[in-house]
């Protein structure tokens, strides 16, 4: 779906799934929570997820933030197969490749903004500059004031742009969010929306699931999914 | 992640639960401190014992006639431990020094119209420095810490030389009592008194003495004693030759083992010890020394000791189970989490270090402070017969040591429970 100039020639894609199916079987019964899904996504894009709920978006997008294992399938990041990786691997592809955002922001309640922005970082074994970089990520999503502020002291959309500058501080390869505004009133909503807008500008790619239009709007393109299927491939073919 | 954030991170998970901790640091500081002071009243009996032999010394043999258990009663076999063996062994025993003997008998002591029925100890002349040592007894009144002489012991006169032992002569020395009901103040030195219708000169008056340990109530006080040389009061008291009761000072500590055969050697060649049928000695003599008795009580002190530590363990034990508790509950609390560690790239490792840092931090920190409560508590701690608890310090570095292993045992569950969650499950628990 990358909208490709005559003559340039297609990068490769930075999410590429074929047949991802994920299937939880339930005593007797097998449930498809997601099938079939095949899609690429592009560097530099901003896609949105739609669907009610259960449509299987949440699944999705477990499967490609390697939070989770499909029961079949392929799904190629950056080039590299994550089928087969050990738990502690895809771990180390989550924290280096790949950055969250959640409806409910899932800061760490007891640590500052800034710590909770310095968090991934941490898991990287020994850093230099985390402080430095985590300061760059919160300065980025206009937090600087408020990083030494735990999430109790800090409004909605305060907190998700916390949780927006832990996602950003690895510099990952896609950031996938989970309605980045579910939990927030229209207009912080708004705000958030713009920050991920300039960040897509900047070269940040993202995979956003949302239920509502208005938000599915901001994004170059939207994919449709019902009943754990992608309603229009959804793809680049 | 580095130790130094993991570490930081487990304590900002405690300090959220400060009364939690507290209280499952509880279980753990009683634990330890169990461990402490229990471990240090084995060490007071252990302490107990040596102090109780003490005067055995070193360097001494007790010799003692064999015993055998039979028709439902200990009788002695072969022949009796005489004067005469214990005359001639420092002369013919090569490692033996000196013999010390005593044979106590009674008889009725006489100074002009006073008559006494006493006990007599018959005993050699250094019996001031074996009391000094015993510590039994000591001058009434005399300072706490000031170390003891034997001259301490004598109020008048002179005790028996050597030479008086061997000469069996008529000499004897008076306990303060007994000198007070004979005389009755009047200055006895150099008068004689009649012991068993024989003379016997006043050479000496012993200094009022006390028991050191006032639970220890003696039969005879020590002021009604009669002192006389072993050998005199054999001559006046006995009609047949007595056993005597013998210690030999050997002159090198190290060569104990050989002091032993040859005093074997020397009490079989005077007893005319037979052989049995498959050619062993029938000796009617064996030895004690303080290596035996100590050795022995000690094991005994040392079986007291690991046992009170097992029952104190079974406090730690519990302490763990409270800690693996707590820990099970903050892991199922802390789910949502462990979810967004696990999300941002925490690997198992990280989580597992996190929680079991969480638990060996508590164990380690009750640890602390129960070996803080186990010493504050161990003057506190009930003393029975002669044993008080005295902290041995080895039990510091033992107690603290299991108190961080029931840490990392009763952490590592909970720890790998919190680190093998699902990524999606955690993040979407409620």
């Amino acid at each position: 779906m990358m909208q490709l100039k005559e003559g340039q020639p297609a990068p490769n894609p930075v999410i590429e799934t074929h047949s991802l199916s994920r299937v939880y079987t339930m005593g007797a019964v097998e449930v498809y929570a997601l099938r079939d899904a095949s899609l690429q996504v592009h560097q530099g894009e901003f896609v949105a997820l739609m669907g009610s709920s259960g449509s299987g978006k949440s699944t999705l997008l477990h499967l490609l933030g390697c939070l989770d294992e499909p029961t079949s399938g392929s799904y190629i990041l950056e080039g590299h197969s994550v089928k087969g990786l050990s738990r502690n691997q895809r771990a180390r592809v989550r924290n280096e490749r790949i950055g969250f955002v959640f409806q409910t922001f899932n800061l760490l309640a007891r640590v500052s903004a800034l710590e909770n922005a310095t968090l991934p970082l941490l898991y990287r074994g020994r850093q230099n500059n985390v402080r430095e970089r985590a300061e760059a990520a919160l300065e980025r999503v206009g937090l600087s004031e408020r990083a030494q502020h735990k999430p109790m002291e800090l409004s909605g959309g305060e907190q998700q742009l916390a949780a927006l500058a832990r996602a950003i501080v690895t510099h990952p390869a896609i950031i996938l969010a989970d309605e980045p505004t579910g939990n927030l009133d229209s207009l912080t909503g708004m705000e958030i929306m713009e920050l991920l807008t300039e960040l897509n500008q900047e070269g940040s790619t993202i995979l956003m699931v949302t239920h509502d239009a208005k938000i599915a709007a901001y994004a170059h393109h939207t994919l449709q999914m019902e009943d754990g299927k992608l309603l229009d491939g959804g793809d680049a073919e | 992640m580095t130790f130094f954030t993991t570490i930081k991170t487990a304590l900002i998970g405690l300090a959220a639960n400060k009364l939690r901790s507290g209280l499952t640091t509880l279980g753990i500081i009683i634990g330890v401190a169990s461990v402490i002071v229990m471990l240090a009243l084995g060490n007071g009996a252990k302490a107990a014992v040596e102090a109780s032999f003490q005067y055995l010394g070193a360097d001494s043999i007790f010799i003692n006639r064999t015993q055998t258990f039979e028709d439902n009663e200990y009788q002695y076999v072969g022949k009796i431990l005489s004067y005469a063996d214990g005359l001639h062994m420092a002369n013919e025993v090569e490692l033996v020094k000196r013999v010390e003997m005593n044979v106590g008998g009674t008889g009725k002591i006489r100074y002009g119209s006073n008559v006494l029925d006493l006990g007599i100890a018959g005993v050699t002349a250094e019996i001031l420095e074996v009391l000094m040592f015993n510590d039994n007894v000591q001058p009434a009144g005399w300072p706490v810490d000031t170390p003891l002489t034997g001259d301490a012991f004598l109020a008048a006169g002179r005790f028996f030389t050597p030479a008086e032992v061997l000469a069996e002569a008529d000499v004897c020395v008076l306990g303060s009592e007994t000198s007070l009901d004979l005389f009755e103040g009047d200055n006895p030195i150099g008068e004689t008194v009649w012991v068993e219708r024989q003379r016997c000169l006043v050479i000496g008056v012993m200094t009022e003495l006390e028991t050191t340990n006032p639970d220890e109530k003696y039969s005879i006080s020590p002021n009604e004693a009669f002192y006389m040389p072993v050998s005199t009061s054999i001559n006046m008291l006995f009609d047949e030759q007595p056993s005597v009761f013998m210690v030999a000072r050997i002159s090198d500590q190290n060569r104990m083992d050989e002091a032993k055969t040859q005093i074997t050697d020397y009490l079989r060649e005077r007893h005319n010890v037979e052989k049995d049928s498959e050619g062993n000695y029938l000796d009617d003599f064996d030895f004690t020394t303080l290596q035996d008795v100590i050795g022995a009580e000690q094991e005994s002190a040392q079986t007291f000791s690991l046992l009170l530590a097992g029952m104190a363990s079974v406090a730690l034990i519990v302490g763990g189970i409270g800690i693996m508790n707590v820990m099970l509950v903050s892991v199922t609390e802390r789910t949502r989490e462990i979810g967004v560690r696990l999300a941002v790239g925490a690997r198992e490792l990280d989580v597992i270090a996190q929680f079991l840092l969480e638990a060996v931090i508590l164990s380690a920190v009750g640890g602390v402070l129960g070996i803080a409560v186990g010493i504050i508590t161990i003057p506190l701690a009930p003393s029975f017969d002669e044993v008080t608890a005295v902290l041995d310090p080895g039990s510091i570095p033992l107690a603290f040591g299991i108190a961080l292993l029931v840490g990392v045992v009763f952490g590592l569950y909970p720890a790998a429970r919190a680190a093998r969650l699902p990524p999606v499950e955690a993040l979407r628990y409620e």
